[in-house]
Parts: C-alpha cells; structure tokens; sequence
C-alpha cells in the first residue's frame, strides 16, 4: 500500500492516515471484471498498478468508455450518485487496487473534509478529459483522433523500451474505435497507414509507437 | 414494439434564496439543507456582479479565482476546438453555478463563460468557498453528487456524438431545451441563435439550419424568426432515439 500513501501525499496528514487505515487491498489478474453495471454500489477503488476499462452497454454491445491508471478513482461517480453501478470495469493488466466501502467512506468524510475534496479533484480531472474529447469527437478528424488517443494512452500507460514505447494493453479495434469514437473499420484502415509510414508497429493486439516524435506532429 | 423512451434530464427543486434579495427564486439544489447560520456565511463570501449581453465571465485557459451563482439571465459554458470552432458544453440559468468544476483541480478554467442575455451573479473566492466546504460538509457531498452527474451526463453526451446522427442530437436537444426552459405559446422559452443550437449539437449551423428546415417540412416543429415551437412532440421523440447512457443532469 505503499503507493497509496504516494497517490494521496497531497492530502493533510490525518485525512491520508484515516485512508490508509481503512484501505483494503485487491490483487487480480488481467481481463477479470471487478464490477459489473448494474452490481450494487458499496465503495470505490483506488487504482495502485495495473490497468482497468470501463464499460458502458449501448445498444447491446459494451463501449470502452475509459482508461483507469494508478493514482485515479473507479466507482466513484456512483457512490454519490447512484445505488447501482452504471458501468462495468474489468482489468487490463495485472492490477492492484485500494478498496474503500461506502460507510468507511462516509465516516472518512465526515471527519475529514479534505478526503473528499481530493475526490471533487479526480471528477474535475475526468470532467475536463470528457469535455475535451467531447469537442475532438465533434471537430478532429478521425484519423487525428486515433493517432492523439494512441499518443495519450503510450504517455500514460506506454512502456519505453530501445524499439520504441510499447503499448501493452491488449484491446480490440472495437475497443480502440469506442475510445476514439469512430467506427471498427476506420480504426483499421488508420492503424494500417500508421504502420505503413513506419510509425507504429502492430503486435498482435498490442502496438509500439516506433515514431513518437513523427505522431505527435501528424496531430 | 414498445414506445422509445426519450432520456430528458430533470432538474432538482433549487434551494431557499441564500442571497436574501427580495424576488430571487432560490439557489442551486447543492445548499438544500444549509442551515440559517451556513446561510449567513455563504451571503458574507458573495460579490455582487453583472454583465451585459454577449459578455465574457471568464476564458479557457486562464486562472479560476473562483465560482459563479447565476441570480438572473443566461450564460454559456464554451469549449475551444480546433481551427476556431466551439462546442458549448451546458447553458446556465438562474440558481445554477458556473465554474463550480474549476474550483478543486489547480484552478485554471477549462473553458469559457459568456453571457447570453444581461446576467447577475454571485461570484465566491475559491478559497473562502473550500474552507466553506471543509466547514460543511454535507454541502461538499451535494457538490460532489452535482459534478458525479455531470460526469455520466457528459459520459453519455460522448457517447451520443460518437454513435449518433446529426438528426438525433437536434431532436434531443430540442426536447431537452422545451424541457428545461420551458414554453410560452408553444415556443421554447429561450432565445438561442442557429449557431448555438449548432455548437450545443456538435453539428455544423449549415446542417442545423438544413435538418431544422427539415424537421419543419416534416411538421414536427414551426420556425419563427428566432422562436422554435414543437408542434409533434411524439414524433421528435421518435428522432430522438433513446440514448442507452442516461443522461441526469447538465446534458445542456
């Protein structure tokens, strides 16, 4: 939990001990569904490693609707706002998570305000992501899209290795075209002309930026 | 096969007037609850200010300094694409906050604020109003139930421009404006211009224009100069198509 303490230094002392105290750790491996929508809401996780997808059902298929790295909250949005899980989250990686219930919570706020604007932060730091890919759905073309969302997601989640940064997340083209907000098929044809220039490399389903530098101006 | 259900959001019944100015009709529904003394601390922390029309509250980009009560007129809640384009992200009326999302997140604001019509406000520091917070908490957990909402709304608003027609988003936007504020003989009581009808859509104002046109021809709404009337509401509803992702509050 090492990295709890970490996640929450910005927190004053007392507030980030009371976390701490009640944190329950969660190990799993990759694709095992921490929550699924629906499932009652009884506390919020804090991401310490690994990767996790949330889901949103629409139209009978499941939209990859987000990425949760270390240091960033999942459930939370319900837990004040719900009584049921409103998405699915599954693990991408090997994961850790800090688990919190909601009456532990609810006392952790109560004496100590603080946790809960640490909170209020993450939303506002989510909040400003969605409206940003809000405008780039409606005004980016499509292909910029995905090359930003691929720069994004190696900065974020990317391993840096002599052949470039990997990036070792093991998602579908229905997957990428969710997060991208297009369809399956141009996420194809996008993938493959990136590979063509001898910008990225496709492995399997996972994918090496080899031009970093060349990505970040085609967007 | 079953009548499709239009997701509209519903607003909360707004709180007592903390201001205490004769003729406001109360404040957003986060200070339900906040006790006389509360009441009195958050009227001590207010700066009266105002606007004319087509005026800028504050720019993406620069410092919040703090948040915004709305006590009467509009404003618009702008967000930069590329290339000069604009999406507006929610309109805000009387009772409403503005910039309240700021106030936690190293306080630089993540979009514009312009009036649509003459507006005054209330305007609370950001720091005096954390400590309020820190003071209160029952209040910071209605915040944050406000802005978790706001998240699945705007969850589900993406996940409409990604998946959804141009037809559709107007149509549910319409309907969601009817709904929010309202109609007087049967046009919706705001006066919002092609443009913004098209930045709120995510849609270019020639399509806008075009597919209101259409909608007109198809008698499911009448245009007059700036006035849009909904004459077949079933009918919009049916355009509109359900969105799977409900979308609970601050769609506009």
């Amino acid at each position: 939990m090492q990295e709890l303490a970490r996640w929450l230094s910005s927190l004053e002392p007392a507030a980030r001990e009371a976390v701490m105290a009640q944190a329950h750790g969660v190990a799993l491996p990759p694709e095992t569904e921490v929550y699924a929508q629906g499932d009652p809401v009884e506390g919020m996780y804090i991401v310490l490693e690994g990767v996790v997808k949330e889901l949103a059902a629409e139209e009978g298929c499941l939209r990859l609707v987000r990425l949760v790295g270390p240091g960033e909250v999942l459930g939370a949005g319900e837990l004040f706002s719900e009584t049921v899980q409103t998405m699915s989250a599954v693990t991408v990686r090997p994961t850790r998570l800090a688990w919190l219930s909601q009456p532990d919570l609810h006392e952790i706020f109560a004496r100590h305000p603080s946790a809960l604007l640490w909170v209020m932060q993450q939303f506002s730091t989510q909040l400003g992501e969605l409206r940003s890919a809000l405008v780039e759905t409606v005004y980016v073309e499509s292909a910029a899209r995905l090359t930003r969302k691929l720069v994004s997601i190696a900065e974020r989640f990317g391993e840096r290795t002599p052949h470039g940064v990997l990036i070792d997340i093991k998602l579908s083209r229905d997957e990428w075209a969710a997060l991208a907000g297009m369809a399956p098929e141009t996420v194809s044809r996008v993938l493959h002309d990136l590979e063509r220039r001898g910008w990225i490399a496709l492995e399997g389903r996972r994918i090496r930026l080899l031009e970093e530098e060349k990505l970040r101006v085609h967007v | 096969m079953a009548q499709k259900r239009v997701a509209i959001q519903t607003e909360r019944p707004k709180s007592p007037p903390i201001c205490g100015v004769e003729g406001c009709a109360g404040c957003s529904w986060i200070f339900t609850g906040l006790e006389r003394e509360g009441q009195q601390e958050l009227r001590r922390l207010m700066r009266s200010v105002e606007y004319g029309e087509d005026e800028a509250i504050f720019h993406e980009g620069t410092p919040a300094f703090g948040f915004f009560i709305i006590c009467s007129g509009k404003a618009k809640l702008i967000k930069q694409g590329p290339a000069g384009k604009r999406q507006i992200l929610k309109i805000v009326g009387p009772g409403e906050l503005l910039g309240e999302e700021n106030l936690f997140d190293g306080g630089t604001h993540t979009a514009s604020a312009r009036t649509i019509e003459p507006t005054r406000a209330r305007f609370i520091k950001r720091e005096d109003f954390l400590d309020f917070l820190v003071r209160h908490p029952m209040i910071a957990l209605q915040l944050a139930e406000k802005v978790a909402r706001e998240l699945q709304g705007f969850q589900a608003k993406l996940i409409e421009t990604a998946y959804e027609g141009c037809r559709a988003r107007l149509a549910r936007l319409l309907l969601a404006l009817a709904e929010k504020y309202g109609t007087v003989e049967g046009a919706i009581h705001a006066h919002i211009s092609r443009t913004d009808l098209a930045e709120m859509a995510g849609i270019s104002t020639e399509t806008a224009i075009r597919t209101l046109g259409e909608f007109e021809e198809r008698g499911l709404i009448s245009l007059k100069r700036r006035k849009i009337a909904i004459l077949d509401r079933p009918g919009l509803e049916e355009v509109a198509a359900p969105l799977a992702a409900e979308p609970i509050e601050n769609l506009l």
